[in-house]
């Protein structure tokens, strides 16, 4: 059983009339990426603010390896973070940006050298140690932040929406990475992110938050093929929801009836007969015509539009009166479709969860 | 040349426009700042005439006034209490004015914004007023005639504005400078010493200036407090020119105005005119 | 959108340790020396100002409650007098200020080339760190009678006795402008600055001419400045001491001379009251302007917008 580096139990945080984290229980593993996901304003940041030691919770505990630290202030805790908008000292060059945390502890000059240029190494930035902040680029900013963070040694890492501020392709570059550079380092990365890609590229595990609470916490497969609440399957990814009463429940399957039709998915945990479900199914799996395979889930359904997107279509059908899908084919297997068209749509049961919220 | 190809003028290729209102604008900014100047320039002219009194054009020029004017010592020993008072007042101000913005700006708390009208009220308190008053309430205490009430009521006038131009400066500081520090290991102290000081450094000069020349061309505040052990420049110089006005006061005012020129010559060196705008307009209510 | 917390719902309050306590009364330190000095020194001699204006308990004699420093206001037509030369005086200053200021301002935002616009700030705004003593000075020289403004009027031939230009009415005013014309101009260059080349445009792309951009676009919204450089430049005038004292030559009576001579004769009871009725003045007018400003200001919003 892997070490729990930070926990958090039952973490509160009242602004004012706001609560904008709500009982957070986190458990975070020794050497994980672990992410923190959501949209603005879900508590992400604040609560990671928490771990490093800028914020306190109004209520609850946060533990370092072990030891309780949630009234600790930053400057005592083993934790460093990388900011949002970096925060390099402007009036200080890379290395003394670098060299701030070591010469605080009154560490020998020798050694705060040494360090720095193997820091300076490892996030790939050799000889820059003289450079004024200033004079280099967004993405050279970013790897001096993670440098100055990372040569302090931390027992965890906090990083708050770092690439933010990069374009699309320097961002996908510096995923790769700093998913890299934290396996060769070995040290707990806590990541907050709005990107659910970013998330689901990068995390050992994810923790989607919405409105102050956690809502599912689990591997980045999981979150997307077995999400738990309406807002996690919305959030990742894209889902059509079905909404409906469960009439059936077997070993490996659940019935729900969406108005006329019975549709099947998989349940997780303990689904109560006649209970208000949601099914969510995801537009990639759900197939038209010949491409549907033997399952119990098949209407027909009319085509309302279809949507060319370069690789893949995207086509909206209904299925008798009230409900519409949203389906992705490759382009090719999109031939002939057009508005108005009759064909057959389905799913696989597995495709499918029900959600309980 | 082909005679059918029609030549199209490039654009902004038009004869420059002769714009009268432009015109008077300009001749009215011209003619104020020779108003400006006027004064000053004449002190100097007078500073250096051979005449006892202020006749133009001057008889003659003569260095006669510097003369006398290094002869009087009271005139020397109010520059130099102008100096301490305004030295000590300068630095009181910064000092004060940096911990109660930090207070201010950074921290909420009940009657916030009661506490920032107290320290900004000395601002609308006319200031012969205040003379008076500090007079009473010397005597009351005795400590009439010292160099420490005249510190005292200065720094009081000088107070507010290093507390409004401060706070603005410190409105502007970039938190997460100060959040990094303290993520890497810094104390609050140590936060405010390495990373925020340097940030409101604009902040800090202009406060230290305005302070500065506040103290030493006050008179209205220091009229009722001093004596002649205490006696101040600007205070000396009104008396003086209550009793004679001849040219020793010019010749005095040379080295002021020399002193003034100075230290805008260094203002304008040193400071970052973008810094510089950011505090005055925000600092400016 | 966080949500906002249950009045049931259970937030167990944390009673958090020494530290959470430190960082709660954190700015209780830092305030203190500040609060207390003024308090101390500030806020007690305006106190003990407002006494002796009725309980002058520092004059010769026993010293009993009374009005007589505060009637004098009321029943004497001279000091009436007093209180309206002051203000008249003000009235004055201000709209010369205004008239000569705005202009500048906006001729200073005009200027092209930056080395100009820099020595344009300067020589305006420079001679402010000359003391006033020292200006005024430079302005009874050069308006006295064998002065240049007489030497050159007399050259050229407009008049033949010489103008009498100081240790009048008008003698202040023209030194007055000169020391409070950076003060108007200040605000004014601020807000004109903000000014928008589009704005401008819009109108005359709309059919106003220059006039009427001026009348209907330009001066609403910098009407903010010019209310704060007016604001200013009037509460200094009225304040003001050293430059009507000297220009003035004891023949034009205003409050601050009436403080003056007051203390001189060491009538602390009369000038306490007088230095209040110049304090209440002072707050009356910056009152009275703060409420049209905030009305200039939005009015100013919302056209930008």
């Amino acid at each position: 059983m892997a070490e729990i580096d930070v926990e958090l139990r039952e973490v509160s945080k009242r602004f004012g009339e706001v609560l904008a984290v709500d009982r957070v229980s986190l458990q975070i593993r020794r050497g994980e990426f672990f992410s923190l996901l959501g949209p603005s304003g879900c508590g992400k940041t604040t609560t990671l603010r928490m771990i490093g030691g800028l914020e306190f919770p109004t209520a609850g505990e946060v533990l370092l390896r072990g030891a309780v630290v949630t009234d600790l202030p930053a400057y005592r805790r083993a934790t460093n973070m990388v900011f949002q908008h970096l925060a390099l000292f402007p009036h200080l060059t890379v290395f003394e940006n670098i060299a701030f945390g070591l010469r605080l502890r009154r560490e020998p000059e020798a050694q705060i050298a040494h360090k720095v240029d193997s820091v300076l190494q490892l996030v790939d930035l050799p000889g820059y140690a003289s450079r004024e902040i200033h004079q280099l680029s967004g993405g050279q900013k970013q790897r001096v932040a993670i440098a100055r963070a990372l040569v302090n040694e931390p027992a965890v890492l906090l990083l708050d929406e770092p690439l933010g501020a990069l374009d699309l392709k320097l961002r996908i570059q510096m995923q790769t990475e700093l998913k890299a550079l934290q396996h060769r380092v070995g040290t707990t990365f806590i990541y907050v992110t709005h990107d659910q890609g970013e998330a689901l590229t990068m995390s050992d595990r994810i923790a989607v938050m919405n409105e102050g609470r956690v809502e599912q916490v689990a591997s980045s497969q999981e979150i997307y093929t077995r999400p738990r609440t309406r807002f996690v399957a919305g959030f990742i990814g894209e889902a059509n929801f079905l909404d409906g009463q469960v009439a059936e429940v077997t070993a490996d399957a659940v019935c729900v009836n969406v108005g006329p039709l019975r549709v099947w998915a998989t349940g997780d945990g303990a689904i109560a007969q006649d209970a208000h479900v949601t099914v969510s199914v995801r537009p990639e799996h759900v197939k038209l015509g010949t491409a549907l395979g033997a399952t119990p889930n098949r209407w027909d359904a009319r085509v309302l539009d279809v949507t060319f997107m370069g690789s893949v279509v995207r086509a909206k059908v209904a299925l008798g009166d009230a409900t519409v899908l949203t389906t992705e084919l490759q382009s090719d297997a999109a031939a002939g479709l057009g508005p108005g068209a009759i064909v057959t749509a389905g799913w696989a049961p597995q495709q499918a969860v029900v959600l309980v919220r | 040349m082909r005679p059918d190809v029609s030549v199209t003028p490039a654009t902004g290729d038009r004869p420059p426009r002769r714009d009268p209102i432009r015109l008077v604008l300009f001749v009215v900014l011209g003619l104020v700042l020779v108003y400006m100047l006027a004064p000053i320039v004449f002190v100097l002219v007078f500073a250096f005439s051979s005449a006892s009194y202020a006749i133009f054009p001057p008889p003659g020029y003569s260095v006669r006034w510097f003369m006398k004017l290094f002869g009087q010592e009271p005139l020397f020993r109010a520059a130099a209490n102008s100096l301490i008072v305004a030295l000590v007042a300068t630095a009181a101000s910064l000092v004060l004015g940096t911990t109660a913005s930090l207070a201010l700006v950074r921290y909420r708390f009940v009657g916030r914004e009661v506490l920032r009208t107290l320290f900004l009220a000395p601002l609308i308190v006319p200031r012969i007023a205040f003379g008076v008053a500090m007079l009473i309430y010397a005597v009351l205490l005795r400590r009439f005639g010292g160099l420490d009430s005249l510190m005292l009521a200065h720094l009081m006038i000088t107070l507010p504005f290093a507390i409004s131009i401060l706070s603005a400066s410190l409105v502007s500081a970039d938190r997460s400078l100060e959040e990094a520090a303290a993520d890497l290991g810094a104390t609050p102290l140590v936060t405010f010493w390495k990373v925020t000081l340097p940030q409101i450094r604009t902040g800090l000069a202009v406060s230290g200036f305005f302070a500065f020349i506040i103290s030493w061309d006050q008179v209205e505040t220091s009229l009722f407090l001093v004596k002649t052990d205490n006696m101040t420049l600007p205070v000396a110089m009104f008396y003086y020119l209550q009793r004679q006005q001849d040219p020793v006061i010019a010749a005095l005012s040379t080295f002021l105005i020399a002193l003034a020129v100075v230290v805008a010559v260094v203002a304008v060196v040193t400071v970052n005119p973008r810094d510089l705008q950011r505090v005055l307009s925000a600092g400016g209510r | 959108m966080a949500v906002l917390a249950r009045a049931s719902g259970e937030l167990r309050q944390r009673r958090g340790g020494w530290r959470a306590t430190a960082r709660r009364y954190a700015h209780v330190p830092l305030l203190a020396p500040s609060v207390l000095l003024s308090l101390a020194v500030f806020w007690v001699c305006m106190a003990v100002l407002l006494v002796m204006s009725v309980y002058p308990f520092l004059a010769a004699g026993t010293p009993r409650l009374t009005w007589a420093a505060w009637q004098r206001f009321l029943v004497d037509p001279f000091y009436h007098g007093i209180v309206g030369t002051t203000l008249y005086m003000a009235v004055v200053v201000t709209a010369f200020s205004l008239a000569l200021g705005y202009p500048t301002a906006y001729a200073i935002s005009k200027i092209q080339r930056p080395g100009w616009a820099l020595a344009a700030y300067l020589i305006l705004f420079a001679p402010i760190l000359v003391s006033v003593v020292v200006r005024t000075y430079g302005w009874l020289l050069l308006l006295g009678n064998t002065g240049v403004v007489n030497w050159a009027l007399r050259t050229v031939g407009l008049v033949r006795e010489p103008v009498p230009l100081i240790f009048n009415f008008t003698g202040i005013i023209i030194a007055m402008v000169h020391i409070l014309l950076p003060f108007m101009v200040f605000p004014i260059l601020s807000v004109v600055g903000q000014l928008t080349p589009d704005l401008k445009e819009a109108a005359a792309d709309l059919g106003a001419n220059r006039w009427q951009t001026f009348r209907r676009v330009t001066l609403p919204l910098t009407l903010p400045g010019v209310i704060s450089g007016a604001q200013i430049v009037f509460t200094l005038t009225i304040s003001a001491f050293v430059t009507p004292f000297l220009m003035g030559g004891g023949k034009v009576q205003i409050l601050s001379g009436l403080i003056y001579r007051d203390m001189e004769a060491v009538n602390l009871g009369f000038a306490s009251a007088v230095a209040l009725i110049l304090l209440v003045l002072a707050a009356v007018i910056l009152a009275a302007s703060n409420a049209l400003a905030r009305r200039a200001y939005k009015r100013a919003e919302v056209e930008r917008v």
